[in-house]
């Protein structure tokens, strides 16, 4: 977050002389692996765990299924939760039936057997999450190149104890922010470890970041000049006590997706890391992807004048 | 061990060697008398480095050190001296040495008449009788002829036009020789070092055209009284300040306004410098901006300052400064400004007419500060720094005509201060700094400049260096952990002021032959050994002026380089065409590597987050250069490769590390039209660099992770970069009994617009997609220069 803040600083400058292009690439093949996208959590709604295979990077249609698995998550006092895939969809999925999933502290161990005989696993804890007290909205000047609107932020403390981390998930009228860049994840009450914040309200940055990124390009409509907020707007902000190694996947995930505003100082691409580990260690079929599991808190707010 | 002892036993048995064969001449050089003295130009008194003196009569000459300076000892007797130097006549002086005497000699430049023949001295064939190889050595009037980015003269660009030096961009910082990182050039002006080369990334580099006398490259052969970078030496020194009268000269362009001033304090004794260049887009472009870029802040300057005062015949001393500053502001109290500050004092003493010694004390300083926020209650406010004091005894001793010894000592002592940053959330304070770091370099050298005969020189020289990484401060031991994966400190342990860490010596031997094969043509070879201490943390494609410099310590080894180079020198057409061929093999140990999502920034545990591994890089360079006549210029090509090998990284095996270029050619012309037209071109064709492109991708939560399922590190190369840059200078009107010259320069970087990528970047479509479609992915070039960039500057003189 700290190089990414930089990088925009950075970059608001070179803009000026540089341009981009979209290209024609042709990218070396690589070998398909099953991808596993299972971020479990305590909201009332349907639980899923994703089965999918990697796809070529530029293929734009969706990943293959990966059907025919058995996927169970089991906690450590043995309570066996079964997800089934019954649209064979590739999506396996678990309903609450109005009990959430899971109890604070507890392991969960996920576990996987594909159709062809590999058995994965990967484990997360259950960790509480923090409250959030309030969402306020204020109309601001226009700065640093934004117009003048309404900007919102949430108000909330890291709950005591070294390494609490936090994914801030915003939505405006239902709609996720999901950009890569508005990927909002929390160390304590900062960036990263080793910070001092222990226990603290988040601080600013992390604060404002429910607030979209603007769109850019030729094709952009949400664009700078246009308020992040308006009056009747419902702002929902959700946060998700992940692991601490959720937290270094998403940093990960979100410099890697990001690279390119980075411009001239753009890291080399590198593989975001995995959980997801295959039972035989002999095995060379190797899986991809992330399981965790969050206690969530959200707050609603409408925006009025 | 003993490898190093056998070196020291060669080299101590070769240094020795002039001091016995000295002795053996006593008894026929009995009546020996020495010349000494200083050659300087005649218009305004600047001393000339690496000026010729031939004596004719006995085949033996020597070269002015880089102060001026001379010294020859040669039997008594009736000689004619013959000075040379490029781009000024020869000057020939007839002495009747009886007894030791002064000779100060001054240079006149060269007139440009194009009509006739230019009448040259023999002595111009330093290419292949001078022993050094591996080495460029530009004089500003070069470099300000080549056509230049928005007219800007610039001494780190031009570099770049030379063979074996090559750039990941435009735009990015510093440059990489030979296969080498940009930290690993040691670049000095005056003496001191200067930890970042440049303006606004790496547009412009921070040394000003107006206060540069001589540049000067080594890229292999390096001498032993260099040491602390693996890869090269760029040794900037600047003008003493016209001595004889007083005068000025600037210029206007797109980017900077210049405007230099020198002089004599007290004539012959004393005179002064004074150089300063300021941008001024930010105040070009404020009537542009939209009101709420209105408190947008963007400029940068440097001041550039040297004076001296001969004292007598025997002690002069040079005091240069050097500040240097880059601003960005953003409005609502946020702002970002970087720079260098440098600080030389030389004394200069002749000990006696053969001993001629200097002593330099510097001071260096980089740093930078970040600030976010106005408000007393929500602020964040960040530094760094880099700052060093040092104290550098040099004597040059030129014992015979034969033998031209240096030998001196340095000491560096060192803090580093990588992050200071201070939060307030709310009212809530939270401190992030990272502790200090202090360390002392130290050094002592020896070397020899030896001509056995007519046909070989040697030079060779020992260099030992110690580093001590001391308290006070905190070392931490990390675990031992799979390469690649960050690694936890699992103890710490605090030490006082100046209590010793970590320390390590290295032994640094240094060889270069020449063997002259005739008149025309010689070969020469050389071996270097560098020890490197300090480490600039950057994992970026360009460094970022946010980067922090890292002692070695008990967790980072010393970076350690072995350089051999074979050349072979000839001159064409009575030296006008200067052509060359070298081939260098540079093996790499203990190079700094990074993690995937290493993080670099205020991270106390930062070594725990780094890499150790080879590298090697390997080369064919080939120059031609044509020196006289209407048209010159020079054309290099450069076939090169460059690796690195780091456990955890591409599957631990050799990958072309990010500079690497296979082909590289540059071409450089200057022609002069008439008496007031010239015109210049430059064109560059590399091949593209190497780039880490996904192959597959990961679906999650939404998102598109790109991800390489061979786990690769610069599998792909980007399209070939080429260019074509041109310029055209007007020469002023020479006006009867006026001092003031001008120029226009018109030029245009870029000229068939060519849209060259910086890189090739991944990423999802730049529109939100509404929530359940998918998302497409698509793959962008960034391109630094999009068109063609005309410029127009004037530059005057006075």
């Amino acid at each position: 977050m700290k190089n990414y803040i930089f990088a925009t600083f950075l970059l608001s400058i070179l803009a000026l002389a540089s341009c981009t292009d979209v290209i024609d690439v042709n990218l070396q093949e690589g070998t398909p692996q099953l991808v596993v996208d299972a971020w479990i959590t305590t909201k009332l709604e349907t639980q899923v765990v994703k089965l999918r295979q990697t796809s070529p990077y530029l293929d734009n249609a969706p990943s293959p299924n990966v059907i025919g698995a058995t996927v169970t998550i089991t906690d450590n006092e043995g309570v066996t939760f079964n997800f089934t895939d019954d649209n064979d969809d590739g999506d396996y999925t678990w309903e609450p039936n109005g009990q959430a999933f899971g109890t604070i502290g507890r392991t969960y161990t996920l576990s996987i057997t594909t159709a062809d005989g590999q058995n994965y696993t990967a484990t997360s804890v259950l960790n509480p999450t923090a409250p959030i007290d309030s969402i306020t909205t204020e109309v601001r000047e226009p700065e640093l190149g934004n117009p003048e609107g309404i900007y919102a932020q949430f108000f909330s403390r890291d709950l005591p104890g070294l390494g609490d981390c936090y994914w801030i998930k915003t939505f405006k009228n239902g709609q996720f922010l999901n950009k890569p860049q508005e990927i909002n994840i929390a160390y304590d009450a900062a960036f990263s470890a080793g910070a001092e914040v222990d226990g603290l309200i988040f601080i600013p940055p992390i604060r404002e970041a429910i607030n979209r990124i603007p769109d850019t390009g030729d094709d952009a409509v949400d664009d700078s000049d246009v308020s992040p907020y308006a009056v009747g707007d419902v702002i929902l902000v959700e946060l998700h006590a992940i692991p601490e190694d959720a937290f270094y996947f998403l940093e990960q995930a979100r410099t890697q997706m990001t690279l390119g505003d980075g411009g001239i100082f753009a890291e080399p691409l590198a593989n975001v890391f995995t959980n997801i580990e295959n039972t035989d260690p002999n095995s060379t079929e190797e899986a991809l992807g992330y399981f965790c599991v969050a206690e969530v808190s959200s707050l609603e707010h409408v925006v009025v004048e | 061990m003993s490898r190093f002892l056998k070196v020291v036993f060669v080299v101590m048995w070769m240094v020795s060697l002039p001091f016995v064969s000295h002795s053996q001449d006593k008894p026929s050089s009995a009546e020996n008398a020495t010349v000494k003295g200083y050659v300087k130009d005649a218009s305004n008194g600047e001393t000339l480095i690496g000026v010729n003196i031939y004596v004719r009569e006995l085949e033996k000459g020597t070269t002015t050190n880089a102060y001026g300076f001379y010294s020859l000892s040669i039997p008594s007797g009736s000689y004619t001296l013959e000075f040379t130097y490029l781009g000024y006549d020869q000057a020939k002086v007839t002495v009747d040495l009886k007894e030791s005497q002064t000779l100060d000699v001054e240079m006149k430049e060269e007139a440009l008449e194009l009509t006739e023949v230019v009448v040259v001295g023999e002595r111009e064939d330093q290419n292949v009788t001078n022993i050094e190889m591996s080495t460029n050595k530009l004089n500003i009037q070069t470099i300000q002829k080549v056509p230049a980015l928005l007219g800007e003269v610039d001494v780190i660009r031009s570099i770049q036009l030379l063979p074996g030096v090559t750039t990941v961009g435009e735009g990015a910082s510093g440059f990489n020789v030979r296969g080498g990182s940009i930290d690993q050039n040691l670049m000095l002006l005056d003496e001191a070092p200067v930890y970042n080369s440049s303006h606004l990334f790496g547009f412009f580099s921070v040394f000003n055209p107006d206060a540069v006398k001589d540049v000067k490259l080594y890229k292999g052969g390096i001498p032993s009284r260099y040491g602390g970078r693996l890869s090269s030496i760029l040794d900037v020194r600047m003008k003493e300040g016209n001595s004889k009268r007083f005068s000025g000269s600037g210029g206007v362009g797109f980017i900077f306004s210049r405007l230099a001033l020198e002089g004599p304090i007290i004539r012959d004794k004393a005179s002064f410098i004074v150089a300063a260049r300021r941008s001024y887009i930010d105040i070009l472009a404020r009537p542009f901006l939209n009101d709420d870029l209105s408190d947008t802040k963007l400029n940068f300057y440097d001041l550039t300052l040297k004076t001296n005062y001969k004292i007598n015949e025997k002690n002069r001393v040079y005091l240069s400064a050097y500040l240097g500053r880059d601003n960005f502001g953003f409005g609502g109290g946020a702002g970002f400004n970087w720079g260098n500050a440098t600080t030389t004092l030389r004394w200069n003493h002749l000990f006696s007419d053969k001993l001629f010694a200097n002593f330099t004390a510097y001071y260096s300083n980089y740093d930078y500060e970040l600030q976010f926020g106005d408000d007393s209650e929500n602020r964040f406010d960040w530094n760094a720094r880099i700052i060093n004091y040092s104290l550098k005894p040099e004597f040059t001793w030129f014992l015979t005509p034969t033998n031209l010894i240096t030998f001196g000592g340095q000491g560096i002592a060192y803090v580093f201060e990588p992050g200071n940053a201070v939060g307030v959330s709310e009212g809530e304070i939270s401190d992030i700094s990272l502790s200090k770091k202090y360390a002392i370099e130290a050094g002592v050298f020896i070397e020899n400049e030896q001509t056995i005969n007519s046909r070989l020189t040697l030079h060779y020289g020992l260099r030992l260096s110690y580093f001590n990484y001391t308290g006070d401060g905190t070392a931490y031991e990390f675990e031992e952990g799979t390469p690649g994966i960050r690694r936890l400190p699992i103890s710490s342990e605090d030490f006082d002021q100046w209590e010793s860490i970590q320390t390590y010596t290295n032994l640094e031997p240094r060889a270069s032959v020449r063997f002259q094969l005739n008149r025309k043509s010689s070969i020469k070879a050389s071996y270097n050994r560098m020890a490197q201490y300090i480490h600039l943390i950057s994992n970026t494609t360009a460094s970022t002026p946010l980067d922090v410099w890292t002692p070695s310590s008990n967790n980072i080894k010393p970076q350690l380089a072995d350089q051999i180079a074979l050349g072979y020198f000839r001159n064409f057409k009575n030296n006008t065409f200067e052509t060359s061929a070298e081939i260098y093999y540079k093996d790499l140990q203990n190079m700094v590597e990074y993690i995937d999502g290493a993080d670099l920034l205020l991270n106390e545990f930062l070594e725990g987050d780094l890499l150790t591994g080879d590298g090697r890089a390997y080369g064919l360079e080939l120059q031609i250069e044509k020196k006289k006549g209407r048209l010159t210029g020079w054309l290099s090509y450069t076939l090169a490769r460059t690796e690195r090998r780091v456990d955890g990284i591409n599957e631990n095996d050799w990958y072309p590390s990010r500079f690497d270029q296979t082909h590289n050619l540059s071409t450089t012309l200057f022609y002069d039209l008439n008496k007031r037209w010239s015109l210049s071109a430059n064109f560059v064709l590399n091949s593209g660099t190497p780039a880490t492109f996904p192959t597959n991708r990961i679906e999650q939560q939404g998102y598109i992770i790109p991800h390489n399922s061979g786990g690769e590190r610069n599998n792909v190369r980007i399209p070939v970069y080429h260019r074509l840059d041109v310029s055209a200078t007007l020469a002023g009107k020479k006006r009867e009994g006026k001092s003031w010259s001008g120029n226009w320069v018109f030029s245009i970087y870029n000229l068939y617009s060519k849209r060259n990528p910086f890189s090739i970047y991944f990423q999802q479509q730049e529109i939100r997609p509404a929530n359940g479609d998918p998302i497409q992915t698509e793959a962008i070039r960034l391109s630094v220069v999009g068109s063609f960039i005309p410029s127009v500057a004037y530059n005057f003189k006075f």
